[in-house]
């Protein structure tokens, strides 16, 4: 029997019917701290849990490489490429890549069904002690789950030959945490080069055991391939050269792998509660990519990138209510460690023959990130709550590149990053909090970078806040501003085709956040996100006082959901439209040139009637023509005739209008 | 009158942060004017000593790039005292052609064209850039297909007419070259490298190319080749020795020479 039967027979077997849960949202460290309920999550349609990020406040997801590839996140400012900037935590485990070729961060969630995803939680800056590597623009949490009692079968036909089927069994009288799921999808794509497939499976168990104590078990396990379009010549798409759904080099594309368990034991008294969490994680990455044509190399700039990853980690609190300054005030100790083996290459290929022209990287790379941190909650007045402590972290790395002039010179490099966190939280009316909060943070550099012996340099961050937010039975709304500053940033590279490191920068902005649930057939979220990101610092590239480039200014989202219940034959039929509308403007490219703006709908209609439903998801109902990728650079994709090496602008095509109809069976 | 007024403060402060200008760098457009070195219209003596004078000098060119890696052989002018004196004090290092590294690409000039040298300078269609520094760049060769002196060519890439004396020997002597000899020479009839006077380049401008025709004849020696008359000259067959030495000078980076003139502020 299958590892993840194993896991739900048993967490079955040990029924515990008179256990009550009561799960509380964790204070806020800054305003514009967010939550995305399955309610919330579930009103537009989301292919993966990379789509339902679109609806964290300040956040917008692209998918330049293909359905397969890691999505290029855009949040509060900040480009986060493939997660560069954003830690990413999926049931309690990282998602983030450490080092890995394609890009520092790289955080690919498609192996999580959206279905799954029972919360996002969304924390901009780097206010909480918990935050680790990466929380640069901030942390999303993931909390995975799945609430639909027994069996859930669905399968979908859509356009462009996508098939989709989703099997999931949540035992009926257990917490929605314990629950098995499948997915399988495939898609032909919207133009060439763009098909698609993947598999995953998923198991979770709660067992509540005695004496307060807790254990969760994760298992999951995901396979994709896909073919990737690549970019087009703006001027070519412009000129109707080539067609806007057409590629360059049909070639691109990749495979992408990964298995992970955890296993977590919590326990909870009162006034004291510590948990213990264990996991490991191996990730497989293989991409294949082309952005300059034969700029370089006459036969073909063609790039293949392989990294191997398999980390090892645990996390483990201790909470205490302690009585400082009021009886209500806590302390927690926590402790972190993760340990990645990585193996890497990048290869020129040849764009004709796709033999293999050139060795660029053949690396090893050892990752250690040991941590420990110290959060207090002191409460001086009645209205008054002092949140924040402070996070040590120490990295090693080892690497050994065996790729080109490198010829097996190992290096390693070691360092220690203090950050302090700190937020004021003031109850200024019954519901209503003025929160103002600073912390520093970090980002870990890639170890092929390091020189030998050198003390790890990290990109150090420091953010503030202060704004309102304020809740009750209508629902919550916040507002803030923001400064955010980088001792050093990255920007993509299509040289290089990697992050590379530019000077240092901030941001400023401004966020809103309103959630709307008043009303039984009403759901209504809405965001809205200005940041400005500049250079603080000057470079041979970049100047002093400009903007950086690909970072939208402006990111607005906002999801409705209707729902009506009507009695058919002494049973509730419920039919629910909802709809997404995101917006992205004020794009920056480099040499004072702006991208294009989009503006998207997606919607879904769902009805269920007993234990059979139905859904028709629509994406980019309005058939907009858009750019989901812009970029400039030098390139030449014409072997022949005056070839033009003046960086020039690069698009990738975003979807045109796509349906997807659904039937399902609840068992 | 409280609410009001955190409502205003609210907005202009949002207005305030929203004042942006833009990223590093803006595109530009570099006009081009292709001109001879003034000898063209005189006389210039080659290394060999002849003393050369030409009746027509008509050549196809084909794209020019601008890059801001240092050119093959360092050529900067000093331009200040502070230069002039830097340049004595650390003087440049001068590579070799081969190893030059032409860095990013920061503006180009596509369309390929022909011109008369003996008639003066030429205003070519215009090219594009970014702003930066500009420090070398690639001249380039083409097949006839477009310019003012598509009829001179006749098929050929660089046509040149002229009167060689040297002490009591005069030769007149017209040559000829194609694009696929030259291709012999310079690959893809590229030449890499070439001097680029170096500008910090912020707004558009022109950007001129000085062509040497001197340095096309520096080795060709006009000894063995018949004297021909004003009416007839000797047409120098390709293969021949003073052929090689003139397809020699031909792709030699000190023959073009490139300037920027930022237009003036408006």
């Amino acid at each position: 029997m299958p590892l993840f039967i194993w896991v739900l027979f048993f967490a079955q077997s040990t029924p515990s019917p008179y256990d009550v849960t009561v799960v509380a949202p964790a204070p806020p460290r800054s305003a514009s701290q967010s939550v995305r309920d399955r309610e919330a999550l579930r009103t537009a349609p989301h292919k993966t849990a990379d789509d339902l990020l679109m609806v964290v406040p300040g956040m917008f997801v692209t998918h330049h490489g293909g359905e397969g590839k890691a999505s290029q996140m855009f949040f509060r400012g900040f480009d986060a490429i493939h997660g560069q900037d954003i830690e990413v935590v999926a049931g309690g485990i990282p998602v983030n890549d450490v080092s890995n070729i394609h890009g520092q961060g790289y955080a690919d969630l498609n192996f999580i069904p959206a279905e799954v995803v029972q919360q996002v939680r969304a924390q901009a800056g780097a206010y909480d002690p918990r935050q680790g590597d990466f929380a640069v623009a901030g942390s999303l949490h993931l909390r995975l789950g799945y609430a639909e009692p027994g069996v859930t079968a669905k399968a979908a036909l859509g356009s462009f030959g996508t098939q989709r089927q989703f099997i999931a069994y949540h035992p009926p009288d257990t917490q929605d945490e314990t629950f098995a799921a499948f997915e399988h999808y495939h898609t032909d794509g919207f133009g060439p080069a763009r098909a698609a497939e993947r598999a995953s499976a998923l198991s979770q168990a709660v067992w509540a055991l005695p004496d307060g104590l807790k254990l969760r078990v994760l298992i999951s396990s995901y396979a994709a391939r896909f073919s990737s379009a690549g970019v087009l010549a703006l001027s070519d798409v412009r000129s109707g050269a080539v067609d806007r759904f057409a590629t360059y080099d049909p070639s691109q594309g990749g495979a992408s792998s990964r298995s992970q368990a955890l296993v977590e034991l919590g326990e909870d008294r009162p006034g004291q509660r510590s948990g213990l969490s264990a996991y490991v994680v191996t990730h497989g990455m293989r991409l294949r990519q082309n952005f300059t044509g034969f700029l370089t190399d006459p036969n073909g700039d063609a790039q293949q990138q392989i990294n191997d990853a398999v980390t090892a980690g645990s996390h483990a609190y201790f909470r205490k209510r302690v009585h400082l300054l009021a009886p209500q005030d806590t302390i927690e100790l926590g402790l972190v460690a993760r340990s990645d083996w990585i193996t890497q290459s990048q290869k020129r290929l040849s764009s004709i023959d796709g033999r293999v022209t050139g060795d660029d990287v053949q690396a090893v790379v050892r990752a250690n990130t040991l941590a420990a941190y110290l959060d207090a909650a002191l409460h001086p007045s009645p209205r008054l709550t002092l949140r924040g402590g402070v996070r040590l972290n120490a990295l090693g790395f080892t690497a050994t590149d065996r790729g080109a002039r490198a010829a097996g010179q190992s290096r390693s490099a070691q360092g220690l990053s203090a950050g302090p966190k700190a937020t004021i939280d003031f109850r200024a009316w019954t519901d209503g909090h003025i929160l103002l909060s600073y912390g520093e943070g970090f980002r870990s550099p890639q170890a092929r970078s390091l020189a030998d012996g050198e003390a790890t340099p990290f990109a150090r961050v420091r953010s503030g806040e202060l704004g309102v937010r304020a809740n009750g039975a209508w629902g919550n709304a916040s507002v803030a501003g923001f400064v955010t500053r980088l001792s050093e940033d990255l920007v993509f590279d299509p040289r290089t085709t990697r992050n590379e490191t530019v000077p240092a920068s901030q941001r400023q902005g401004m966020a809103l956040d309103l959630t709307w649930q008043h009303l039984d057939w009403l759901l209504a979220t809405a965001s809205g996100t200005f940041t400005r990101a500049s250079f603080t610092r000057s470079d041979a590239q970049f100047s002093k006082g400009d903007l950086l480039p690909y970072v939208p200014q402006w990111v607005a989202r906002a999801d409705v959901l209707f729902r009506r219940d009507i009695t058919v034959r002494a049973h509730a039929l419920r039919a629910e439209f909802g709809t997404g509308l995101s917006l992205l403007m004020g794009r920056p490219l480099p040499y004072r040139e702006w991208g294009h703006s989009i503006f998207l709908v997606d919607s879904a209609l769902r009805v269920r009637y007993r234990a059979i439903g139905a859904g028709m998801s629509v994406w980019n109902v309005l058939n907009r023509d858009w750019y989901d990728g812009e970029f400039a650079f030098a390139a030449r994709w014409q072997q022949n005739g005056a070839a033009s090496v003046v960086p020039e602008r690069f698009v990738t095509v975003g979807n045109p209008r796509a349906m997807l109809f659904e039937v399902s069976l609840f068992l | 009158m409280q609410k009001q007024c955190a409502i205003l403060t609210f907005i202009l402060a949002l207005a305030g942060i929203a004042c942006s200008d833009g990223t590093t760098g803006k595109r530009i457009i570099l006009r081009t004017q292709v001109e001879p070195a003034r000898e063209v219209h005189t006389r210039f003596t080659t290394l060999s000593g002849w003393n050369v004078e030409l009746a027509e000098a008509a050549m196809a060119t084909g794209p020019f790039y601008y890059f801001d890696g240092s050119p093959a052989f360092v050529m900067q002018q000093a331009r200040t005292p502070w230069q002039r004196l830097k340049r004595v004090l650390l003087p440049p290092a001068h590579a070799h052609p081969g190893h030059y590294g032409e860095g990013v690409a920061k503006g180009q000039m596509l369309k390929e064209y022909s011109l008369n040298l003996i008639a003066g300078p030429i205003a070519f269609p215009a090219g594009n850039g970014v702003t930066g520094l500009y420090r070398s760049a690639t001249f380039s060769f083409s097949s006839p297909v477009d310019g003012a002196a598509l009829t001179n060519l006749k098929g050929n890439t660089v046509t040149a007419t002229g009167v060689a004396t040297k002490g009591e020997s005069t030769v007149h002597f017209r040559i000829a070259v194609d694009f696929a000899t030259i291709g012999e020479h310079a690959r893809d009839g590229l030449v890499p490298g070439c001097s680029f006077e170096e500008a910090t380049v912020d707004r558009a401008g022109v950007v001129k190319l000085t062509i040497k025709p001197h340095v096309w004849f520096n080795l060709v020696d006009f000894a063995d080749i018949a004297p021909g008359s004003a009416e007839a000259p000797t047409e120098i067959t390709k293969g021949s020795t003073a052929h090689i030495a003139f397809l020699l000078g031909l792709v030699q980076l000190s023959a073009y020479h490139f300037s920027f003139t930022a237009d003036h502020e408006p």
